[in-house]
């Protein structure tokens, strides 16, 4: 009939022999009967948080017991398991709750035999001992190394976990690289949110190269997204036009910066020759209504502005 | 278990302070926006409203002293138009330098303008305005959407 066995941080508990056997090494050592019991069951609700009354009835069942019984018998276990009662990364004291084994060291292990082959050892505790008194080297005096035995009774094992000394190793490396990805990701979202909240403003070139004299730059949010953008300069291409033809005899260039808000355009146009600059800041309000209008204002404007300027001698 | 152990309380609280303060220090050292020179020129504004076909030209001159910026504006078609005031800075937020406007002095023979639109907001707002690079050229643009070209000229 097939049997569950556990180990705990790779430590078989075997009842019928009194014992705990290395899964590593075939090291086996003695515990008490309650220890044993104590582990035992811990394992079979490995993850569960049992508390002090729930252990002591499972454990020692009707036997009255002293106060420090149960703490020993942990720190006992922690000893054995070489788990530390500081760290508690096996066996952990839950406060006011009581204690639970920590699944992820615990393995199940289906046998289908009673009999795990048992190496020659010795014992320290008896069966049926009591403690009463809680002293850090009472575990020690649980224990007793045996002989190292490799084969564990041709148990095979479902490990939940392989927790080892590598992987401890591992553990503050992994992370110090949690750490550094976090703080780059902090740094590159902090310099995009400097960057781009409020809504900077950026200047993009448009129809660059198609007029000798004009440069066209669209103001707007940085952020703006793509489907918002809109093709102004194709209502005013031909105004454009018929500007770059006249200031192109005059070597006049002229930069033209644009920006519409709502039924507003603003719009800024600076002329530059050898012996002059000009410019006129523009803001144009209803100016959807009529392209023909917007587009004679433009010319009007922009001529008048150039026959302010300077001719060079 | 290595992941779990990387990730439980004290590594996680570790991982938010390194997390805020250097979204905090990125966000503060990044490079604010250049400060602006003492400004002194000549521009012309025009105002246009196509739907009512009016048009309004003016002339502003514009002088840094003593930290604001004191402001005459003129109309060329009417002299008894004239609009005096002082921009102060207020502060720098997200890269836009913030001033309050002051007027100083007004006089004008006609009503609802549309330049006494720009007034009231002027006056009634912390006026906002922001430099925009295009190559090594300076513009500066307005809460009211007005590019400016930097140097200032006529």
């Amino acid at each position: 009939m097939n049997k569950i066995y556990y180990a705990v941080n790779n430590w078989l508990i075997d009842l019928p022999s009194g014992s705990i056997i290395s899964l590593v090494s075939g090291e086996r050592k003695r515990l008490g009967e309650y220890q044993l019991k104590l582990l035992n069951v811990l394992a079979t609700n490995a993850g569960k948080i049992l508390s002090r009354e729930e252990l002591t009835t499972l454990v020692w069942e009707r036997r009255v017991i002293g106060n420090n019984s149960l703490p020993n018998a942990i720190h006992a276990l922690r000893a054995a398991l070489e788990d530390d009662g500081k760290t508690q990364k096996i066996i952990k004291t839950i406060p006011k709750k009581g204690y639970l084994l920590e699944q992820d060291w615990c393995r199940s292990v289906e046998h289908d035999s009673d009999d795990i082959d048992q190496p020659a050892s010795t014992t320290l505790t008896d069966a049926t001992e009591e403690i009463t008194e809680e002293t850090p080297d009472a575990s020690a005096e649980l224990l007793l190394p045996a002989p190292p035995e490799p084969d564990s009774g041709g148990i095979e094992v479902t490990p939940r976990s392989q927790p080892d000394k590598r992987s401890r190793l591992q553990q503050p490396l992994i992370a110090l690289a949690v750490l550094i990805a976090v703080m780059v990701f902090s740094a590159v979202a902090g310099w995009r949110y400097a960057n781009e909240q409020g809504s900077r403003l950026i200047a993009t070139e448009q129809e660059s190269g198609v007029y000798s004299n004009i440069r066209i730059y669209e103001i707007s949010e940085a952020n703006r997204l793509e489907m918002n953008k809109e093709d102004f300069y194709s209502k005013i291409k031909d105004t454009l036009y018929a500007i770059n033809q006249q200031i192109k005899p005059q070597s006049i260039s002229m930069t033209v910066y644009y920006q519409s808000v709502d039924q507003t355009l603003n719009y800024t146009f600076a002329l530059q020759s050898r012996c002059d600059k000009k410019q006129l800041v523009m803001a144009i309000y209803h100016w959807r209504i009529d392209t023909t209008q917007l587009n004679n204002l433009l010319l009007r404007e922009t001529r008048r502005k150039l026959s302010e300027m300077e001719v060079c001698s | 278990m290595r992941w779990k152990s990387a990730l439980n309380g004290k590594w996680l609280l570790v991982y938010f302070l390194m997390a805020a303060s250097t979204f905090a220090g990125a966000r503060l050292i990044t490079p604010t926006a250049a400060p602006q020179a003492n400004v002194e020129g000549f521009i012309q504004l025009g105002f246009y409203d196509l739907m009512s076909r009016r048009k309004e030209i003016y002339d502003s001159h514009m002088q840094t002293v003593n930290h604001a910026t004191l402001t005459t504006i003129t109309n060329p078609n009417d002299n008894r138009f004239v609009l005096k005031g002082k921009f102060s800075e207020i502060n720098e937020q997200n890269g836009k330098r913030f001033f309050s406007y002051t007027p100083i002095y007004y006089s004008t023979a006609q009503k609802g303008l549309m330049i006494d639109g720009l007034v009231d907001m002027l006056l009634h707002i912390d006026f906002w305005m922001q430099p925009v690079y295009v190559g090594n050229k300076q513009l500066v643009v307005g809460q009211s959407g007005a590019i400016f070209l930097y140097p200032l000229r006529k």
